[in-house]
């Protein structure tokens, strides 16, 4: 439905461009006519679009089909195409150069912090900053030194411009050049910039823009003309910042109701202000009761009541004057109004700060404005901004190392991702891939689809629950564990000694593995190992075992000359027998007796074979 | 990946910090300010400390006047909101008040649009820098004594003219929602600039870029139109615009190129009804920018500001092999960009009119057209001076191999129609025959040998017996040009320049 409503919006737009477009459109058949002959000379040979093209002639003259339009040829219409001399003359450039990248390798962190110095110290924005580097010639020292030197004039909009600007933004819309009778100093340029960035800043103002439009609607189309700008206005401004801005579309709509059904009674009332009690031609219509144009103004932009006298005064309106904003209103929307935004907390010294300021301020004329509590707001204001750079800058170191752990899981794997998509068959290689995976992971069955890769999660977990008895995975399972602890064993190891000549592990298929290496010709088993891999750099490994032995023993890895497994009480399982040698060791299984009551036990005697 | 080995180039971006302040007027679609709006987040990614940046100049009226006439140039000139009472015939004519209103400073936005891109073009020429950008320009509406669809002052025909000072072709790309109808008409019948535009097409504006409509004149062939429908997304996007470029590439083979990269063919478009992602916008700049060839990016429509802005900035980075963040920076312009403050968008739900059959039926189309090309038109025909640019010596050196492999199909057809063309009036190959510059078209000078040979059997020439002589010529001219092409491209000068001379 979006697209109908923009397509009914361009056409709209543009169709009445092609009625009123005095070439192309039926009002200027002759000339429309002239240009077909012309095309028929030029392509006697009568393709269909020519043919069609008069259809269309036709049809435009009977006025049908305003889209329908041809491209003209004459020379009124096409371009002279130059000659082509690529040694015709010395180009010259009349682009301003402003600035070229670094051909020092400036570290961007450097950049950053010098924008930064720039910025904060002397009111530059990035672009001026990088401007006097650039003048510089990309020297860091000289540019900070003569940025003193160049401060760039303040801010030409003072916060009276900025109130009269919405006002008269208030009165005229969009219309820049009445806004411009009321601020003659500006020229038009920097008001539409000062909109731009104002805009979204706002938040009162757009709402009461909206009321307008609303009021405006029944009665004119144009206004329809801009609503979807606006209702993007709207969207954000409400999505933008939370709480505060709740409040205030609270008392906005609240005030926008009131302020259409109160029309009638209204009139009625005296024209006195219901805040300062001064007789004025104009009364302001809010949910709070109506009010001169000043204290309008300042509720509207504070959302309290502009203070009038001590604070003690008595209020005739007392209970909705004053309780609107503390207790909250009619609608039961009190609960908006009291909390702060998620995260944030009201300081009693602050509102106590804030308050005396108002007080303060009572006291002066009314035509000053506000300015310590501004100054204080402004801070607050300067320091949010500070702090959202920081999580938007936070958010994009996250995004990107995101990506880049992203990448790098992508390259990893690139044959892979290449080779075939997710396949619910299980191919040989998939099979052994997955064997391995859970003898390496476990029961991790996201990290093992990650290795396939041709494998979802669900896939695998599927494959585990079918296969699980038949090749007994169980086991293979809890094999990962021990493997990571052979792992951190070697690793332990080899921060003991370079260079071990014989290794001895004890194997068991209790988990609880400590380890242990004996260098020298010791077969003492000083470890419980329960493990597949047998890692060592060790010329001979002796691995002694105290209980069943279920698993197959993996001596590729390492370039060892001899495995010798020395059998406790038989029970090491023919079937799983080491699989894995290197070619050229030697294998010998060792029966010997059991020396320990408990086979846990440290201390067991190993004949070496 | 693979466009890494080549991604990082000399980028030059053409910005003037006025620009953003020119306003169209109250409820008017078009707003500079999203130029402004690119350029700080530009400027907060980190981008602008890479590239060079130029401000451009103003284009004068001498500038403008090389496309435009001279009466619409004053006119936008003088014409100011408060005189517009007094230029209303004026007005109407050249079509200046709906949707090309009158706004303060119109002719100076003109003139910095203008200036950046032909400012672009001469950087180009000069070899000084691979990509130039400037998002300002890209006003391809604009007739050449006509405003149109926003835009006053055609920029981009006013670059393209400025390059076709030193290349021989020069290939203009359009990604705008909208047809492409001001710069295919300004070179509809020239053979030096290809258009390809890539719109929606069907009561839609401006209502021109048919499927059939392919040039005229000695342009016929170079101008392509790919009518598109509702909600084209990202894939079928993809799917028609790189075989169509492909297919461009290898038979027009350009020595520079110009994008514009209008915005309104995104996502939620206030004005378009497309929904691409930033993402497949993108993807074209990526896809003309492995190509290697000058290549110059600009603007366009683009009514959703806050996409409008995010499309360039990424499009930026691709230009400039950078990767940036999904999480926008913190920007001048911050709250535009809620709620998600992401760089990319992602499509609606609506649905996309272009079936596959629609689009292969098009692409079918399209082929059949490019197919009638004569591979590298020009090429053989330009007499390029000894030190010439080395760029086309390259292409030369490309063009045989190509060539060769399509020759059969192409010969016959292509030299056909080529000669159906020279019979008219736009063609000079007649009246300048065999004693002209041997400058243009590539029969009238090719070989004048067997040119002479079949004036001195017939005067005379009716349609039929032309036919038949048409046909020796061709079987003749394929042996020649079996031999030409053994040879390198510079004998093949070297061997036709002296015969011109004879002549």
């Amino acid at each position: 439905m979006n697209v109908d409503t923009k397509e009914v919006n361009k056409n709209g737009r543009k169709s009445s461009n092609t009625n009123s477009a005095p070439l192309p459109s039926p009002t200027a058949p002759s000339e429309k006519a002239n240009n077909k002959n012309i095309l028929d000379d030029l392509t006697p040979e009568t393709s269909d679009d020519d043919s069609n093209s008069r259809k269309n002639l036709k049809q435009q003259k009977n006025g049908k089909s305003e889209y329908e339009e041809k491209i003209r040829v004459g020379k009124d219409y096409q371009a002279i195409v130059p000659e082509y001399n690529p040694k015709l003359e010395n180009i010259t450039e009349k682009a301003l150069l402003v600035w070229s990248p670094n051909t020092k390798d400036i570290p961007d962190s450097r950049i950053e912090e010098y924008i930064q110095l720039a910025k904060e110290r002397y009111g530059y924005n990035a672009e001026q900053a990088l401007g006097m580097l650039f003048w510089h010639k990309h020297d860091l020292e000289k540019a900070v030194i003569d940025l003193a030197n160049f401060t760039p004039f303040p801010e030409e909009w003072t916060k009276e411009d900025k109130i009269l600007f919405e006002q008269a933004f208030q009165f005229h819309g969009k219309c820049f050049h009445r806004i411009r009778q009321m601020l003659p100093d500006k020229s038009i340029a920097s008001l539409v910039k000062h909109y731009y960035s104002w805009k979204k800043t706002r938040s009162r103002t757009s709402l009461m823009d909206r009321q307008e439009k609303r009021k405006n609607e029944g009665g004119s189309e144009n206004g329809s003309d801009d609503t979807p700008d606006n209702s993007d206005a709207e969207d954000k401004d409400v999505k933008r910042m939370t709480g505060i801005n709740r409040i205030e579309n609270k008392h906005d709509t609240g005030y926008s109701s009131s302020s259409s059904s109160s029309n009638g009674i209204s009139k009625l009332l005296s024209l006195n202000c219901q805040n300062c009690k001064v007789l004025c031609n104009e009364l302001n219509q809010t949910t709070v009761g109506s009010f001169c144009s000043s204290c309008f103004q300042h509720w509207r932009r504070t959302g309290e009541l502009r203070p009038v006298q001590g604070p003690n005064v008595q209020r005739p309106r007392s209970k909705t004057n004053k309780l609107y904003y503390y207790q909250g209103y009619h609608d039961g929307s009190s609960k908006y109004k009291r909390k702060p935004p998620k995260g944030m907390y009201i300081n009693h010294d602050d509102v106590l700060k804030l308050a005396a300021q108002d007080l303060n301020e009572s006291v002066t004329p009314r035509k000053q404005p506000v300015p310590h509590k501004f100054d204080l707001l402004a801070e607050t204001d300067r320091e949010i901004n500070v702090l959202y750079s920081q999580i938007q800058a936070n958010k994009q170191k996250i995004s990107s190392v995101k990506a880049e752990n992203e990448s790098f899981r992508e390259s990893r794997l690139p044959e892979e991702i290449a080779m075939s998509r997710v396949n619910i068959r299980w191919t040989k290689d998939e099979l052994s891939l997955a064997i391995l995976g859970f003898r390496k992971f476990g029961q991790n069955f996201k990290a093992i689809s990650e290795v396939i890769s041709t494998k979802t999660e669900s896939h695998v977990r599927k494959f585990f629950t079918k296969y699980r008895k038949s090749r007994d995975l169980d086991t293979v399972c809890q094999e990962s564990q021990a493997t990571t602890s052979v792992i951190n064993a070697q690793q332990k190891s080899n921060s003991n000694d370079g260079m071990k000549d014989i290794e001895v592990m004890e194997i068991d298929s209790d988990d609880d593995s400590k380890s242990e290496k004996n260098n020298g010709n010791t077969d003492e088993a000083g470890t419980k190992k329960n493990s597949v891999k047998v890692q060592s750099k060790a010329n001979i490994v002796v691995v002694s075992t105290s209980k069943p032995l279920k698993r197959k023993l993996d001596f590729s890895g390492k370039g060892n000359d001899d495995v010798c497994i020395i059998d406790d009480d038989n029970n090491l399982d023919k079937k799983f027998a080491p699989m894995l040698l290197n070619d050229n060791s030697e294998i010998s299984i060792v029966p010997i007796r059991k020396s320990s009551a408990d086979g846990k036990q440290n201390g067991k005697d190993a004949t070496f074979a | 990946m693979a466009t890494q080995a080549h991604s990082k180039k000399r980028v030059c971006y053409y910005y003037d910090s006025d620009i953003g302040n020119y306003y169209y007027g109250q409820g008017h679609p078009m707003k500079p300010h999203r130029i402004r709006m690119t350029h700080n987040l530009l400027l907060n990614y980190g981008l602008y400390r890479k590239m060079e940046i130029y401000r451009p100049h103003k284009a004068t009226q001498d500038e403008m006047t090389k496309f435009h006439s001279d009466e619409y140039i004053r006119f936008l000139r003088s014409i100011r909101p408060d005189n517009m009472n007094e230029y209303s015939k004026q007005m109407q004519r050249f079509n200046v008040g709906e949707d090309c209103p009158v706004f303060d400073g119109l002719y100076e936005f003109c003139q910095l649009s203008a200036g950046g891109s032909v400012a672009s073009a001469v950087k180009l020429n000069k070899q000084a820098s691979e990509i130039c950008i400037n998002w300002g320009g890209g006003l391809h509406h604009a007739k050449k004594s006509e405003a149109s669809g926003f835009c006053y002052v055609n920029d981009i025909v006013l670059g393209i003219l400025e390059l076709l000072k030193y290349h021989q072709r020069v290939l203009y790309i359009d990604i705008d929602v909208h047809h492409g109808d001001g710069v295919e008409e300004a070179f509809f019948t020239t053979d030096r600039v290809m258009t390809a535009s890539f719109h929606k097409y069907g009561e839609y504006f401006p209502g021109t870029g048919d499927l059939r409509d392919i040039g005229a004149g000695r342009g016929k062939y170079y101008a392509v139109n790919v009518p598109l429908r509702d909600g084209m997304d990202d894939e079928s996007y993809e799917s028609i615009f790189v075989p169509i470029m492909t297919k461009v590439m290898e038979t027009f083979q350009p020595s520079a190129v110009v994008l514009q990269c209008g915005a309104d063919s995104l996502t939620g478009d206030r004005l378009g009804c497309f929904n691409l992602t930033v993402k497949g916008h993108g993807k074209c700049v990526e896809f003309v920018k492995k190509y290697n060839l000058p290549f110059m990016v600009l603007g366009g429509g683009g009514y959703t500001i806050r996409n409008v802005s995010r499309c360039w900035t990424y499009e930026t980075s691709v230009a400039l092999g950078v990767e940036i963040a999904n999480e926008l920076p913190y920007n001048d312009y911050f709250e535009y960009f809620g709620p998600d403050f992401k760089l990319h968008i992602s499509p609606s739900n609506m649905t996309n009119l272009n079936t596959t059959d629609y689009l292969e039926k098009v692409k079918s189309r399209l082929f059949e057209n490019l197919r009638m090309l004569p591979h590298a038109p020009g090429v053989q025909v330009q007499a390029i001076p000894e030190d010439g640019i080395k760029m086309d010596i390259d292409d030369q050196d490309g063009a045989p191999d190509t060539e060769e492999a399509e020759k059969d199909e192409r010969v016959p057809q292509s030299i056909k129609d080529k000669r159906i063309m020279g019979d008219n009036e736009y063609s000079d190959s007649e009246d300048e025959g065999p004693t002209g510059d041997g400058r243009r078209n590539r029969e009238s000078h090719k070989n004048p040998r067997k040119k002479q040979k079949t004036t001195e059997a017939k005067v005379d020439s009716e349609a039929v017996k032309e036919e038949k002589t048409e046909e020796k010529e061709k079987s003749t001219e394929v042996a020649t040009e079996k031999k030409e092409e053994n040879g390198t491209a510079t004998k093949k000068e070297e061997s036709n320049e002296p015969v011109t001379c004879e002549t």
